[in-house]
């Protein structure tokens, strides 16, 4: 089938990839879920949203794409299948990212929005948003419009930080859109800062002082808490304890944030990946048998159908090596 | 979404009040490592000392869910069967008991199966009173709309949050009427609220 064929547009889903630092796997993520997507018999489109250090068609072995995001949101291409290149895995279509980074590394909101409606237009099953890191509006954006949001986290303190850092701004910025009140948009600034003087540490307390102002907008901010349920991947992991991080950040999270955060599953660390990176190819097609592809494989499923892990399946989990 | 503090056993592992003993096995190695000395997710987000008491929590709670008999009898303490079936209609007055009502099983001994758990209104929490509304199985937003008060300061109540009521004039009448919905002894508790808001301010200014 062509990709990006209008002729009959369906409600399709978006992923997207974020999660704070740098060199968490958030382009090899994005392109191989891409795959195993497609390996499923569905069309696939991904798009380079990292506006920053665009890099996810290298990923896929393309030297330099004819057309770009920047190209699109900046109307010189007016039709977003003219922004999409073929990658050679068939039903995977790219949307390379901006190469001027001056250019578009901030795009207006109407872009944005103009940018989403195009892409629920597209008669594809599935659209991949490769995110930045960082925690910047933008990022959060982007994070926010997706069906399914996607953090990547390695096995190490400065990336479990991180992935906190983004779970509380991406919910603040949630807040903040839904919330019309000036006095309730203040008290989110205001919980922005660790140290307020209201004592919000975090989302839940944030709820709580805002239903005290005004009981009515306390109760939308808990509907959206509940709604938003950022999906968790561990990447990089090199034991049974790396595997079990998953299901520890999932209960932090409920403890202390009051969020319910899915963990969707692993990816182990495995010498396949670089060895595909060298070659430039996505590795679910070099290396389609390696552990790390069949751990990519079994997390699209689980995003593909709703699923996450459950405890018991810590049991007898070992790592195959 | 209740504090760790406030939590039940089944919360605080985060498994349903129907997990089997396999589940409860799983659920207390898991939250051992995530809340233990050595844990990568939780050192960002809980001090030390906020660890030690969830830590503490777990082994008590894996103690008595982990002990057939002490979890049947802890689950007859949260679910408040007992109160239900022998608790006046509502509108009565109080119950004169000997015995908190949140009292999980550290002791062992044990109550027989028909002795009712008693409620001593002095020593009542708010997140004890919503048990207890639970048990009689009246939703909060049933209070709300017949007593007129509003929700949130209902919820406040429920979650031991003293310090968000309104001031004492008004929460009197607030609890005298919640009191009245539930079948317990207006006055009593009424000075019991009012007294916890005290210590609440106290603790605050400290
Ligand atoms: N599971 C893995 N095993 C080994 N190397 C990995 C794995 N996942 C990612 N990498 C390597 O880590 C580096 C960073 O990955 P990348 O996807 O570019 O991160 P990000 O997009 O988050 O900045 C890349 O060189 C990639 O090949
Ligand atoms: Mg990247």
């Amino acid at each position: 089938m062509r990709l990006g064929d209008p002729a009959n547009p369906s409600r399709n889903e978006i992923w997207a990839v974020g999660g704070g630092k740098g060199g968490t796997g958030k382009s090899f993520l994005s392109a191989n879920l891409g795959i195993a997507l497609s390996h499923r018999g569905k069309r696939v489109l991904l798009i380079d949203a990292d506006l920053g250090c665009a890099n996810l068609h290298t990923c896929l072995g393309i030297d330099y794409p004819e057309a770009t995001l920047s190209d699109l949101l900046k109307g010189r291409i007016k039709r977003i299948e003219q922004a999409i290149v073929p990658t050679g895995i068939p039903n995977v279509g790219l949307i390379s990212g901006a190469q001027d980074i001056l250019e578009v590394a901030n795009p207006k909101h109407a872009q944005k929005e103009r940018l989403l409606r195009q892409i629920q237009g597209l008669d594809i099953e599935y659209i991949i948003l490769d995110l930045g890191a960082g925690t910047s509006f933008n990022i959060l954006d982007f994070f926010l419009i997706a069906d399914q949001g996607i953090l990547a986290v390695l096995p190490e303190p400065t990336s479990i930080e991180n992935v906190y850092r983004f779970i509380k701004s991406v919910f603040y910025r949630r807040f903040r859109k839904v919330a019309k009140e000036d006095a309730v948009k203040e008290m989110i600034a205001l919980a922005m800062d660790q140290k307020n003087e209201f004592g919000i540490k975090t989302p839940y307390d944030l709820i709580e002082q805002v239903a005290r102002m005004d009981p009515g907008v306390g109760e939308q901010l808990k509907k959206e808490m509940y709604s938003l349920r950022p999906k968790l991947v561990v990447n990089q992991v090199r034991s049974k304890d790396d595997i079990t991080l998953g299901f520890s950040m999932r209960s932090s999270c409920a403890k202390y944030f009051g969020i319910t955060v899915e963990y969707v599953g692993y990816v182990e660390h495995d010498d396949h990946v670089w060895q595909a990176t060298k070659r430039r190819r996505p590795l679910l097609t070099e290396y389609p048998a390696s552990n790390a592809a069949r751990g990519i494989e079994k997390v699209a499923a689980h995003l593909a159908d709703h699923e996450q892990l459950t405890i018991d399946y810590l049991v007898g989990t070992a790592l195959r090596r | 979404m209740k504090p760790p503090r406030e939590q039940n056993f089944y919360e605080i592992f985060e498994i349903p009040a129907t997990a089997t003993r396999e589940q409860i096995e799983q659920a207390y190695e898991l939250a051992k490592k995530t809340y233990g000395d050595a844990s990568l997710a939780a050192y960002s987000l809980f001090d030390l000392e906020e660890r030690k008491e969830i830590v503490r929590k777990i082994h008590l709670a894996y103690e008595t869910l982990s002990d057939e008999n002490r979890r049947k009898q802890y689950d007859r303490e949260i679910m408040k069967l007992d109160i239900q079936e022998t608790l006046p209609p509502s509108g009565s007055a109080a119950m004169q008991t000997t015995r908190g009502v949140d009292r999980p099983d550290s002791s062992g001994e044990k109550p027989p199966k028909s002795e009712p758990v008693p409620i001593v209104i002095e020593s009542l929490t708010g997140s004890e009173l919503r048990r207890i509304r639970e048990s009689r199985g009246i939703p909060l937003q049933e209070i709300a709309n017949k007593t007129r008060i509003n929700i949130t300061y209902l919820e406040f109540l429920e979650k031991n949050k003293y310090g968000s009521l309104p001031p004492p004039v008004y929460l009197r009448s607030y609890v005298l009427q919640y009191a009245r919905m539930l079948g317990l002894d207006p006055i009593p508790l009424a000075d019991r609220i009012l007294s916890l808001v005290e210590q609440a301010k106290k603790s605050d200014q400290q």
